[in-house]
C-alpha cells in the first residue's frame, strides 16, 4: 500500500507500461498524405565468371578502363608452375608486400597445385595462398567491389570461380586526439577514417560476444560501406529494425561522410536539431553501445552516428562520467547555463532594451544609454551585426590551420571588439552580452547542437526585436513545442524528462557510476526486460 | 483517423490538467463581479475545481464500471450516436469557448499591461497561430509542453505569492462573507464552465492516457495541486487587497507587489511573470483547441485532425477579432450567456450520462448472471 | 513535394501572421529620459506646477563624468497636460517606469488637488503605483534639487538609500500610491505619509551666491535648519516626520519623536532609541518591536480599542554595579508609563485631526459579517467618538559588560 503511495506520488509507472519505441513508419504526412519516395531503378550485376582467363582479363579492363587507368595492376603467372593465373588489384588500395609475399611467392612454388581436384579456386585457398582473409566468387559484382576495396582477385584458367583475399593496405591517417571532443581525463584517441580501424578501436574496448557488427552498403552509388553495430539480444530489436529501414531505403548518388548519412536517415530533416549523436570518440560510442545505443559507421568518416539522441544526449560530454559525481553535475550545470545564456540572453536583453525598460535599474539603463550615445545603428541592428560577427570569426577560425585560427580567435574577439566599440559601431555593453552568449554557445558539447542554438538566438532576437518578451516568449513556446513533438528513432527527443523513464538518465544531474552499468530504459532494452 | 494523440504519462496528463485548470480559475473567472458580496473567492473558485473534480470522478467510475475506454465511447453507451452527438457537441462548444475566454483576457492583459502602444489585435496575431501550431502538433505535443512548463510555472507562481507577503494583511480579507455561503457555492456552481472542460476533455483522452485508470489518476493529481494553487492564489489576492478595491482591479494577481514599500530585487519581476502565465495560457488554450477540434473529428469527421485544429484556430482569431473591431457586445453577450448556463449545460447532460450508464451496466451484469444460472 | 508546399505555406503564413500585426512599439532605452521622482507644486497659471528629475547619463561609455541628475518642469491642469508641454522642449520621450516617489507640496496636499492629481490612470504612462509619496513642506523643485550630489551621481541609489535610512531609524512612515488609495477607496483608515524639508543652511553644490547668503543668515533664520538644529554638511533634502491625512486631505504634522510612537501603533516599528529622564538622569533605551500590537475592538456606541504592545530592550550592565535592580524596580515601569502616555497623546492628536493614522479602523471591520453592513457603519463618523488604552509591556534584555579595565 505505502509502495503504491509513493508510486502515486512519484508519478512513477509500472515497468512496460508503455513502449517508448515506435516506429515512425506509419506515420501519416501533413494534410496532402504521405507521399511517394520515387526510387531510381537498380542494375542488379548478374553476370558469372568465365572459366579463361583473357575472357575474364578483358571484362576486368573494360569494367575499370584499364586502357586509360592505370591504377590497376594486371600480374599473369603460373599457379604452381603449369596452370595459368591471373591476379588484379588496385595500386595504392591493396599492400604490395602481402601480394607478393603470401600470394605470388606461395602461388608459383613449383608441385603445389599437384593433387589439386574440384574447385581449383577453393584448392587454392586450403592449400597454396596462406593469406588469413580469403573466399571464392563466381559473381563479377563481388569481383569489382573487392578490387574497389582494395582486395587482390585471382583468376584460374579453368576455374569458374575467382579468389578474392584480402590484402588491404592503404595509406590511413594514424590515430591521433580528438578534435572536437577534448576530455582532460579520458582516453586521448579518436575515430580515424579507416572503418576497419574504428571497429578495432570500439572492440578493444568492449569485450562482449553479443556485439554485432554488420556491414553493409551505404547505399549510394559510390558503393561505400558502413558497420552497423550493436549488442545482440540488448539493444531493442525494434530500434535496430527501423535503423536497417532507414539505411536499407538510402538511394543516392554519393553516400560521403557521416553528416550526409545522417541527413538521408533522418526523419525530420527540417529540424534544426540533431537527431543523431555525433561522436568521434570511441569511448564515448562504446559507452552508448552499451547502454543499448545502435551506431553506424562509415568508411571514409573519423566520425561514428549514434542513435537514437534525445536533447540530454547531446549536451552530455564524454568526460562527465569521469568526474565524481558532484563536479561532474556541477560541469553540467555550468553548461545548461551557458547554453540558456547563449539561446535567450540577447534576445531578452532586446526585448527589455526595446519594450520593456523597467525592468531594468537606473544604473543599467544609464549605463547602456551611455555606451550607445554615438553608436548609429538601433539596438536591434547592432545586436545581429556582432551576432553575425561572433558567426564569421567563429567560421573563420575554424576553416583555417590551428595556429592561424586561434589568433583570428584573438584578434576578433579583442581587437575587433576594441575597435567596433572605439568606431562607435557597438556598444560596449551589447558587446559584453554577444562575447557572453558565444562563451555559452561554446559550453554546448555537440557541433550541431551549437548550430541549432545559433538559430534559436537569432530567431529569438528578432521575435524580441519585433514583439517584446512577447515575441521572445512566443517563439520559444514554438521551439518547445517542436521539441516536444521531435523524435529521434522513435524515442521522444526530450526524454527520459518527457516522457519519464525511470532511471532519469542521462538528465541535468549526473546519476551514480553504478547506474551507468544498466541500460537505460528510454530504450526499452531487452536487457532490461529480462 | 489521424487524431495526433501518441501517447502520454501521468505526469504529463496531471501538469496539463492542472495548468488548463489553474489558467481558467485564476484569470477567466476572477473579474470584478464575483466580489460583489465580498472576497469569497478562496473558496468559491477551488469549489468550481472542486465541483468540476465530483462530475469527473462520477465519470471516470462510471467509464471504469462499463469498461469503456474514453468520454465518447460512454456516452453512445449511455444514450446512442444520435443523441450523444447533442452531448459532444455541447462538451466541444464549452472547450473551445474556455480556449476563446483564456486567450481574450490574456491579449487584453497583455495589451493593457504591456504594450499599450499598439491595440490588442497584433498582441492576438503573436499568440494565437502558437496556440494553433502546438494544436497541431497533437495532444503528445501539448501533453508534454505542460509537462516541461508545469514544474516552472508552478515555482513561478508560487514564487509570485511569496515574494509580496510582507505586504498581506489579514484585516483585507474581513469582512468575511459569512452571510453569503449561498452567493458563494453559487459562484463555485456556475465557474464550472471553465474548470469541468478542462477535466473531462482528460477523460476524451484517456486513450492517450493509457486507459481510464490512468486518466483518472492524472486528473485527480491535476485537480488537487490547482485547488491548493488556486486557492493560495486568491488568499494572497484577498490578503492584498480589499473586496471594495478589488472589484476594480484588472489583474489583481499582476498587482501583488504593489503593496510593497521596500523594493527588493525580484521587486520588478511581475512583467515576467505575466509572461510566465502567457505560457500557461497558451498551454492550456491549446490542450482547449485541440480537445474540441479531435472530439469534432471523431464524431463528424474521419479524416486527420490537423486541418481541423487549423480551421478552429482561424475561426477563434475571427471571433477574437470581431470582438476587437466590431462586435464586441455581441460577443460578448455570447459569452455571458455561457458563463451563466454552461454549468448547467455541463453537469446536468454528463451527471445523467454517468448515472445511465451506471444503471444499464448493473442491469446487464444482472441479465448476464441470471442468464448463467 | 506537394507535402512541402503545404508545409512552406503553412509556416510562412504562421510567420507573417504576427508580423501583419507589425511591430509592437518599440522605443529604443536611450530614446527616453527616465524620470526618478515628480514633483508636484500648486501652479500660477493652472492647476500645478510638476517637475520631472531625470537621471543623466555618463558623457560616454569609457567615462562616467557628467552623470547626474536635472528637473524639467511645466505647468499643468494634470499630468497629462503638462507632460504635452514638457515634451516639447527635450529630445526625447519621458518613461516613467523607474519612478520612485511623488512628491507633493503641503499647499497641494491641503487642498483636495493631491486626489485630483492622483485619480489619472497612471497605467496609462506606466508609472508604477508602488511609487512612494512625500509631502514637501515648501516647494518641490527645490527639495528635488537638494537630492543632487555630484558625489554620487547614481540619483535613485541617493534615492534608495534617503528612504532607506530614514525607515530604519524609525522617524519616517513610508507610503505608497496602492496604500493611499486603498485609504481613499475603502475608508478603513488614513494614512500617513513621510514629510521632506529643506535645510537651507547647507551650501548649494555649484557654491551660487544664494547659497552663500542663506548659509549666512542661517543663525536667524530657524526654519531653514534642520528642525531647528544647526547642520554641517550632507543634503540640503531631508526627511522628518509625518503628514497625517483626514481622507484624501493632509489634516496635520507630526514631528519624527511622534512619529516614532505612530510607527509603535501601526506595528512598523523596528528598533530605534527613546529617552525618559528620573531623578538620576536622562537614559536612553535601544528598543525593539517584535510583530505589530494585539488590539481588542469593541464597537457599542461609542467604538473602544484596547491596544496591547510588547516591546523588548537591551540593557547594558556594568558587573561591578547593581544598575539591574534599579532597572527592574523604577525605570522599567517609567519607560512603559512613558510609552504608554505618548500613545495616548499621539491618538488624542490623531483625532483632533480626524485622523485614524493608527488604522484602527483595520480592526473595526473584523467585527462584521458582510461588506454591506461595513460600509453602513460609516467608520469615520464613529471613529470621532472613539477611546483608545495603551498597555505596554517591556521585556528588558540585561547584558553585562565584561570587559574590566583596572
Amino acid at each position: 500500500m505505502l509502495e503504491r503511495v509513493i508510486r502515486f506520488f512519484r508519478f512513477d509507472r509500472r515497468n512496460g507500461e508503455y513502449e517508448l519505441l515506435e516506429t515512425e513508419e506509419g506515420t501519416p504526412g501533413y494534410l496532402a498524405g504521405e507521399e511517394q519516395t520515387s526510387t531510381l531503378p537498380q542494375k542488379e550485376d548478374t553476370r558469372r565468371i568465365c572459366a579463361t582467363l583473357a575472357e575474364n582479363e578483358a571484362c576486368l579492363r573494360v569494367a575499370f578502363r584499364a586502357d586509360i587507368n592505370p591504377d590497376l595492376i594486371f600480374r599473369p603467372f603460373k599457379l604452381g608452375g603449369k596452370i595459368p593465373a591471373l591476379l588484379a588489384y588496385l595500386n595504392g588500395m591493396a599492400n604490395a608486400e602481402q601480394v607478393s609475399d603470401f600470394i605470388l611467392r606461395d602461388g608459383m612454388r613449383p608441385g603445389c597445385m599437384e593433387h589439386a581436384g574440384g574447385s581449383l579456386a577453393q584448392f587454392a585457398i586450403e592449400n597454396v595462398f596462406t593469406l588469413g582473409e580469403a573466399e571464392t566468387s563466381s559473381r563479377w559484382a563481388d569481383v569489382t567491389s573487392a578490387v574497389m576495396e582494395g582486395r587482390t582477385v585471382v583468376f584460374i584458367e579453368g576455374a569458374e570461380e575467382a579468389v578474392l583475399m584480402d590484402t588491404r593496405g592503404f595509406e590511413h591517417r594514424s590515430i591521433t586526439e580528438p578534435q572536437t571532443e577534448k576530455a582532460v581525463r579520458g582516453p586521448q584517441e579518436a575515430f580515424i577514417e579507416n572503418l576497419r580501424t574504428n571497429i578495432t578501436l570500439l572492440r578493444r574496448i568492449l569485450h562482449t560476444e553479443d556485439l554485432v557488427c554488420e556491414m553493409r552498403d551505404a547505399g549510394g552509388d559510390n558503393g561505400i560501406r558502413l558497420a552497423l553495430l550493436y549488442r545482440e539480444g540488448v539493444t531493442n530489436i525494434t530500434l535496430v529494425e527501423e535503423v536497417k529501414r532507414r539505411l536499407a531505403r538510402i538511394n543516392t548518388r554519393t553516400v560521403i561522410g557521416m553528416g550526409v548519412l545522417e541527413q538521408l536517415t533522418e526523419e525530420h530533416s527540417l529540424s534544426p536539431f540533431p537527431q543523431v549523436l555525433q561522436t568521434e570518440r570511441p569511448d564515448r560510442a562504446a559507452a552508448m553501445l552499451m547502454q543499448g545505443h545502435v551506431i553506424v559507421l562509415l568508411d571514409g568518416s573519423p566520425f561514428a552516428n549514434v542513435m537514437p539522441a534525445t536533447l540530454f544526449t547531446l549536451m552530455t560530454s564524454s568526460e562527465d562520467v569521469y568526474m565524481r559525481r558532484p563536479q561532474g553535475t556541477t560541469v553540467r550545470i555550468v553548461r545548461y547555463i551557458g547554453a540558456v545564456i547563449s539561446i535567450l540572453l540577447p534576445a531578452f536583453f532586446l526585448a527589455l532594451a526595446l519594450y520593456h525598460q523597467g525592468l531594468l535599474s537606473t544604473e543599467v539603463l544609464t549605463t547602456v544609454i551611455a555606451s550607445r550615445k554615438m553608436v548609429f545603428a538601433p539596438i536591434g541592428a547592432e545586436m545581429i551585426f556582432l551576432l553575425i560577427v561572433f558567426q564569421l570569426i567563429r567560421e573563420a577560425g575554424m576553416r583555417v590551420p590551428g595556429s592561424i585560427g586561434q589568433a583570428i580567435g584573438i584578434i576578433g574577439g579583442l581587437i575587433l571588439g576594441q575597435a567596433a566599440v572605439a568606431a562607435n559601431l557597438a556598444s560596449s555593453v551589447v558587446l559584453i552580452i554577444v562575447a557572453l552568449t558565444g562563451l555559452g554557445n561554446f559550453c554546448i558539447p555537440d557541433y550541431s547542437t551549437q548550430i541549432a542554438a545559433a538559430f534559436f538566438r537569432l530567431a529569438l532576437v528578432i521575435g524580441a526585436w519585433v514583439g517584446g518578451l512577447l515575441g521572445m516568449v512566443c517563439l520559444t513556446v514554438v521551439f518547445v513545442a517542436w521539441m516536444a513533438s521531435l523524435k529521434s528513432y522513435g524515442v521522444p527527443f526530450l526524454a527520459p524528462f518527457s516522457p519519464k523513464a525511470r532511471s532519469n538518465k542521462p538528465m541535468i544531474l549526473r546519476g551514480r557510476v553504478t547506474m551507468h552499468q544498466q541500460a537505460e530504459d528510454v530504450l526499452n532494452t531487452r536487457e532490461e526486460k529480462l | 483517423m489521424n487524431l495526433c494523440q501518441g501517447r502520454i504519462g501521468k505526469q504529463e496528463g496531471a501538469s496539463l490538467a492542472g495548468i488548463a485548470l489553474v489558467s481558467s480559475a485564476v484569470f477567466v473567472l476572477d473579474i470584478g463581479e464575483t466580489y460583489r458580496y465580498g472576497n469569497g473567492t478562496y473558496i468559491a473558485f477551488p469549489g468550481a475545481i472542486f465541483l468540476a473534480f465530483m462530475l469527473f470522478l462520477l465519470l471516470a467510475e462510471a467509464m471504469r464500471i462499463s469498461g469503456k475506454k474514453d468520454l465518447i465511447e460512454l456516452v453512445d453507451y449511455a444514450v446512442g450516436k444520435f443523441a450523444g452527438n447533442l452531448f459532444v457537441a455541447i462538451l466541444c462548444a464549452l472547450l473551445l469557448v474556455n480556449a476563446y475566454c483564456l486567450l481574450s483576457r490574456f491579449s487584453t492583459m497583455v495589451h493593457a499591461l504591456v504594450y499599450m502602444k499598439t491595440t490588442p489585435f497584433p498582441v492576438l496575431l503573436w499568440i494565437v497561430p502558437v496556440v494553433v501550431y502546438i494544436a497541431f502538433r497533437g495532444f503528445e505535443c501539448v501533453a508534454r509542453m505542460a509537462k516541461c512548463f508545469g514544474l516552472l510555472l508552478g515555482v513561478a507562481l508560487l514564487l509570485e505569492l511569496l515574494i509580496p507577503m510582507r505586504g498581506y494583511e489579514a484585516y483585507r480579507l474581513f469582512p468575511l462573507p459569512t452571510e453569503h455561503f449561498d452567493a458563494i457555492a453559487a459562484d463555485a456552481f456556475s465557474g464550472m464552465f471553465a474548470t469541468g472542460p478542462a477535466l473531462l476533455a482528460i477523460l476524451c483522452m484517456a486513450r492517450g492516457l493509457q486507459g481510464v485508470r490512468s486518466a483518472k489518476s492524472a486528473g485527480t493529481i491535476g485537480a488537487l495541486i490547482s485547488i491548493a494553487l488556486v486557492a493560495l492564489t486568491q488568499l494572497a489576492i484577498g490578503l492584498t487587497y480589499t473586496s471594495t478595491e478589488l472589484k476594480s482591479i484588472f489583474v489583481p494577481l499582476y498587482r501583488l507587489n504593489l503593496k510593497l514599500v521596500q523594493e527588493s530585487y525580484f521587486f520588478r519581476l511581475d512583467k515576467l511573470a505575466l509572461f510566465a502565465w502567457l505560457i500557461g495560457a497558451i498551454i492550456a488554450s491549446a490542450y482547449y483547441l485541440y480537445g474540441g477540434a479531435s472530439l469534432f473529428c471523431r464524431r463528424w469527421s474521419r479524416y486527420d485532425i490537423r486541418p481541423a485544429v487549423i480551421a478552429l484556430g482561424v475561426i477563434l482569431l475571427c471571433v477574437l477579432a470581431a470582438e476587437r473591431a466590431w462586435q464586441y457586445n455581441m460577443v460578448q453577450t455570447a459569452f455571458s450567456f455561457v458563463q451563466r448556463y454552461g454549468s448547467w449545460m455541463l453537469i446536468v447532460p454528463f451527471s445523467a450520462i454517468a448515472v445511465i450508464a451506471l444503471i444499464k451496466t448493473h442491469f446487464m451484469k444482472r441479465r448476464h448472471m441470471n442468464e448463467t444460472v | 513535394m506537394k507535402r512541402y508546399r503545404l508545409l512552406a505555406l503553412l509556416v510562412i503564413t504562421a510567420t507573417l501572421l504576427p508580423l501583419c500585426g507589425g511591430c509592437l512599439g518599440p522605443t529604443s532605452l536611450d530614446e527616453y529620459g527616465y524620470v526618478l521622482t515628480i514633483g508636484v507644486d500648486q501652479g500660477k497659471q493652472k492647476k500645478f506646477n510638476i517637475s520631472f528629475l531625470l537621471q543623466k547619463e555618463g558623457d560616454s561609455q569609457e567615462a562616467q563624468t557628467g552623470a547626474g541628475s536635472y528637473i524639467i518642469a511645466a505647468e499643468g491642469d494634470n499630468l497629462f497636460d503638462a507632460l504635452l508641454i514638457a515634451h516639447v522642449g527635450v529630445p526625447y520621450e519621458l518613461n516613467f517606469t523607474r519612478t520612485n516617489f511623488i512628491a507633493f507640496s503641503d499647499q497641494v496636499a491641503s487642498s483636495s488637488l493631491m486626489n485630483e492629481f492622483l485619480s489619472i490612470s497612471f497605467n496609462a504612462v506606466k508609472i508604477r503605483q508602488s511609487a512612494k509619496l512625500v509631502i514637501i513642506q515648501g516647494s518641490c523643485v527645490e527639495y528635488m534639487e537638494g537630492l543632487a550630489s555630484t558625489d554620487i551621481p547614481n540619483v535613485a541609489k541617493r534615492q534608495y538609500s534617503h528612504f532607506q535610512t530614514y525607515e530604519q531609524e524609525g522617524v519616517i512612515p513610508l507610503t505608497n500610491f496602492t496604500t493611499y488609495q486603498e485609504a481613499i477607496r475603502t475608508g478603513r483608515f488614513d494614512i500617513a505619509i513621510p514629510v521632506g524639508r529643506l535645510d537651507r543652511s547647507i551650501p548649494t553644490e555649484d557654491g551660487s551666491e544664494e547659497a552663500k547668503q542663506q548659509g549666512e543668515e542661517q543663525q536667524t533664520n530657524e526654519k531653514d535648519t534642520t528642525d531647528g538644529v544647526k547642520r554641517i554638511g550632507g543634503l540640503r533634502s531631508y526627511l522628518h516626520g509625518s503628514a497625517l491625512f483626514d481622507g484624501d486631505r493632509l489634516a496635520g504634522l507630526l514631528d519624527d519623536e511622534d512619529t516614532e510612537i505612530l510607527l509603535l501603533a501601526l506595528g512598523e516599528f523596528e528598533n530605534g532609541s527613546i529617552r525618559i529622564s528620573d531623578e538620576e538622569g536622562t537614559v536612553t533605551f535601544l528598543l525593539k518591536a517584535n510583530g505589530e500590537p494585539k488590539v481588542q475592538m469593541n464597537l457599542g456606541d461609542t467604538p473602544h480599542a484596547a491596544m496591547q504592545l510588547t516591546l523588548y530592550a537591551e540593557i547594558e550592565l556594568d558587573t561591578a554595579g547593581n544598575a539591574e535592580e534599579r532597572w527592574d524596580s523604577t525605570l522599567k515601569a517609567a519607560l512603559e508609563e512613558y510609552i504608554e502616555n505618548e500613545l495616548a497623546r499621539v491618538f488624542a492628536a490623531c483625532k483632533a485631526l480626524n485622523s485614524d493614522a493608527m488604522r484602527f479602523g483595520r480592526y473595526a471591520c473584523m467585527q462584521f459579517s458582510s461588506d454591506a453592513a461595513w460600509q453602513d457603519y460609516v467608520w469615520k463618523q464613529k471613529y470621532k467618538q472613539m477611546t483608545a488604552e495603551f498597555s505596554v509591556a517591556i521585556h528588558l534584555d540585561y547584558r553585562a559588560i565584561s570587559a574590566h579595565v583596572e
